[in-house]
């Protein structure tokens, strides 16, 4: 009988619970409670999603027992809060991961870009000694050659000392004129050299041999004004031409020399007087420094 | 702002004596006014999911104040109310928080952003 009271009892109760609708409070801690329960909450505040648990258990008993009931909808309210703590509780947590996860991203980034900076700043560096090692090595070359230039023009000096006693010497600008008399080279009306003459240009042309390559040279012949221009340009020509010769038989390159005939037209003296012709006679060695203006010198 | 865990926050203001489970409604409303004034202080009125539980949480201490020194009736209603209150005040606080950590790391992902950017 007492059995029968008690199914009887609870059979209402059950009865009620499915004819009575949970609380809106009820309804959204369930929902919530699951959520955490699922959620990351579990694994990241599980002590909250336990108290959100025994909150909920609280609120279904009282749904149970007193559905629709205030106690119900507040204990309901505090399960549905704490449930809800659990996740943003979480949430938080996450968030804290990233942020660290961030940072830690932030100093590798920096890292790399102090690395980079000083990775630049070293090569820079580097760079500036060897373009202090290159000025230095071009200051040394620039020295060399200034000697070798100096030691070249005063055995350049030397050698034109030397050619001082057989021949007139002057510079003209860039060029250096050397003048040998014709009455000392040729006969009158004559283009063969006399022995006297190979002589002397044997001198002219060990100088000659020990000028810089860039250098070249041109043969001049020139002559007084007797006779007519065509002979006396013709003749001025042969004997520029044979001083050429001997020259280059005598070691000077070929292609670095050549022989002009100027006839008459450039006297330097006078063709009134036996004095001034006879300086008129005579063949100029001129010696370029710039090949290129060779063939435009008058 | 530099955040302590929400579990710090909650372990402070206990160890100040103001324990989730105060003896008496005035210890439960001074214990949810500590709450409310953590989550403010962390920036809960900022945040609109914090803010509304927040605002929730004092209106139930106003209604609370007047009934926690009342008869055992009021008191009995007090404590209820207090419970809510505080329920409120602490997922305002833990929203905060949680908000707060979420912008925190937004910017610093948007200055590595930047900064790889300057990078290229």
């Amino acid at each position: 009988m007492t059995k029968t009271i008690i199914f009887t009892t609870l059979t209402c109760v059950a009865l009620g619970c499915a004819t009575t609708s949970p609380s809106q409070h009820l309804v959204d801690a369930r929902a919530n409670y699951a959520k955490a329960r699922n959620g990351a909450a579990y694994e990241y505040e599980p002590d909250l999603v336990h108290d959100a648990s025994v909150a909920l258990d609280k609120a279904d008993e009282a749904y149970i027992r007193s559905p629709g009931s205030e106690k119900e909808r507040h204990l309901a309210y505090i399960a549905d809060r704490k449930a809800l703590l659990a996740i943003a509780a979480a949430e938080g947590q996450v968030a804290r991961d990233d942020l660290e996860e961030a940072e830690h991203a932030r100093t590798k980034v920096l890292q790399a870009q102090r690395d980079e900076a000083r990775s630049r700043l070293a090569n820079a560096s580097d760079h500036l000694e060897d373009t202090r090692d290159d000025l230095g090595d071009t200051r040394e070359e620039l020295a060399e050659e200034r000697e070798a230039r100096l030691a070249i023009e005063s055995q350049l000096q030397a050698a034109m000392a030397s050619l001082s006693e057989i021949a007139s010497i002057k510079a003209e600008q860039k060029d250096i004129v050397i003048t040998l008399s014709g009455e000392v080279l040729f006969k009158t009306d004559e283009a063969t050299l006399l022995p006297l003459a190979r002589t002397k240009l044997d001198k002219v042309a060990e100088v000659l041999r020990e000028q810089q390559t860039e250098k070249t040279f041109i043969v001049e012949g020139h002559t007084d004004a007797r006779g007519t221009d065509s002979y006396n340009e013709d003749l001025s020509r042969q004997r520029a031409l044979a001083v050429r010769d001997y020259l280059v038989g005598q070691g000077v390159e070929s292609e670095r020399i050549r022989a002009v005939g100027r006839g008459e037209s450039e006297p330097i003296a006078s063709n009134k007087t036996p004095e001034g012709r006879a300086n008129n006679r005579r063949v100029e060695i001129v010696v370029h420094d710039d090949p290129d203006r060779t063939a435009s010198r008058k | 702002m530099k955040l302590i865990p929400l579990s710090t926050s909650l372990a402070v203001l206990s160890a100040l004596g103001l324990s989730a489970c105060a003896n008496t409604p005035r210890d439960a409303y001074t214990q949810s006014a500590a709450t409310v004034r953590a989550a403010e202080a962390v920036g809960a009125a900022e945040h609109p999911r914090a803010s509304y539980h927040l605002e929730l949480a004092k209106e139930q201490l106003a209604v609370a104040e007047p009934l926690v020194d009342g008869s055992n009736a009021d008191r009995k209603a007090a404590a209820k109310v207090l419970a809510r209150a505080e329920a409120d005040a602490e997922l305002a606080l833990a929203l905060a928080e949680s908000a707060e950590l979420e912008e925190e790391a937004r910017d610093v992902w948007a200055g590595i952003n930047e900064l790889q950017k300057d990078r290229d």
